[in-house]
């Protein structure tokens, strides 16, 4: 009988550190997959903030888009759709050592569709972070060579930066 | 038990045991739930919007505020164009964003700004008038 009792006592005992292991390591295997997202998320918040630091806000209408803003980088982009050498600079000192893809998505009115270019391409990783910007371009601000030239009405732009670590 | 088992250190060793092993299972249960209250918390902060709100929030104090200055059918025709290209925009990541300007009255406007995605409803009124800001 006493054999009995320790055999039982052995396997109530191996039984509730089973209980106990799988408590423990329940909460291991729900945290893993948003680890990524923790992670993550700092990525997002620079690129956020840089898009935030680029927008440019005039204070008067004869203000000048500098070429490092937003605006002004959509101001200068003609067929080829290839932003200025300044902008590209100053973006990728803010964002470094990130890699980046920048979209440039505006809302066609006479289809109602949304129309996408991509200014600088590369291929993100599969764990790249997306942050955008919406900026509103005055359409007597277009010069000739845009591709926006023409428009009488408030252009829509949203400026898509796609992040991630090389 | 007493009358079958003579020795019953047996027992008491099962017994104390099994309140340790309670105790522990408690413990790891109470560290898992606090791991997790943590994560759902800080993940509930990272999703929320913050930027794509503030975002319209600018667009409805500061790039309006650009054509102040036209007469009112001019200024409501191109405030509605900015809003349909914002819809359309918006729509595209499956969430409704507008900013809707509705009464313009010299120098001031009042705007409407509206952001629904299926986890967060946020809706806010602005007047705006040149010079002094929004409130």
């Amino acid at each position: 009988m006493k054999a009995q009792a320790f055999t039982l006592e052995g396997v109530m005992a191996s039984l509730l550190l089973l209980v106990v292991l799988y408590s423990f390591f329940q909460s291991t295997i729900v945290i893993s997959p948003m680890w990524s997202e923790i992670t993550d998320a700092q990525l997002k918040l620079i690129g956020y903030d840089t898009l935030k630091v680029l927008d440019f806000y005039r204070t008067s209408s004869s203000d000048v888009y500098p070429n490092q803003s937003l605006q002004g980088m959509i101001l200068g982009l003609n067929d080829t759709f290839k932003p200025n050498q300044d902008f590209i600079y100053a973006l990728e000192r803010m964002i470094y050592p990130a890699d980046y893809t920048l979209e440039l998505c505006w809302a066609n009115l006479s289809t109602n569709d949304v129309e996408c270019r991509t200014l600088v391409d590369k291929k993100p990783t599969p764990e790249a972070v997306a942050a955008s910007r919406i900026i509103v371009i005055d359409p007597r601000e277009f010069n000739e060579s845009s591709p926006f030239y023409g428009l009488n009405y408030p252009v829509v732009f949203e400026v898509r930066l796609i992040l991630w670590r090389p | 038990m007493a009358s079958v088992i003579k020795d019953e250190r047996g027992q008491m060793l099962v017994f104390f045991s099994l309140v340790v092993a309670t105790i522990l299972a408690y413990l790891s249960v109470l560290h898992a739930q606090n791991i997790l209250a943590g994560i759902e918390s800080s993940r509930t902060l990272m999703v929320f919007p913050k930027e794509e709100i503030r975002n319209l929030k600018v667009i409805g104090e500061k790039n309006i505020m650009m054509f102040i200055d036209d007469q009112e059918p001019d200024f409501m025709n191109k405030t509605s164009k900015i809003s349909d290209q914002i819809k359309l925009l918006y729509a595209r990541k499956g969430v409704y964003g507008d900013v809707i300007a509705f009464m313009k009255s010299g120098e001031c406007y009042s705007v409407n700004i509206t952001y629904v995605s299926g986890e967060v409803e946020y809706s806010d009124q602005l007047y705006c008038c040149k010079g002094r800001g929004c409130v």
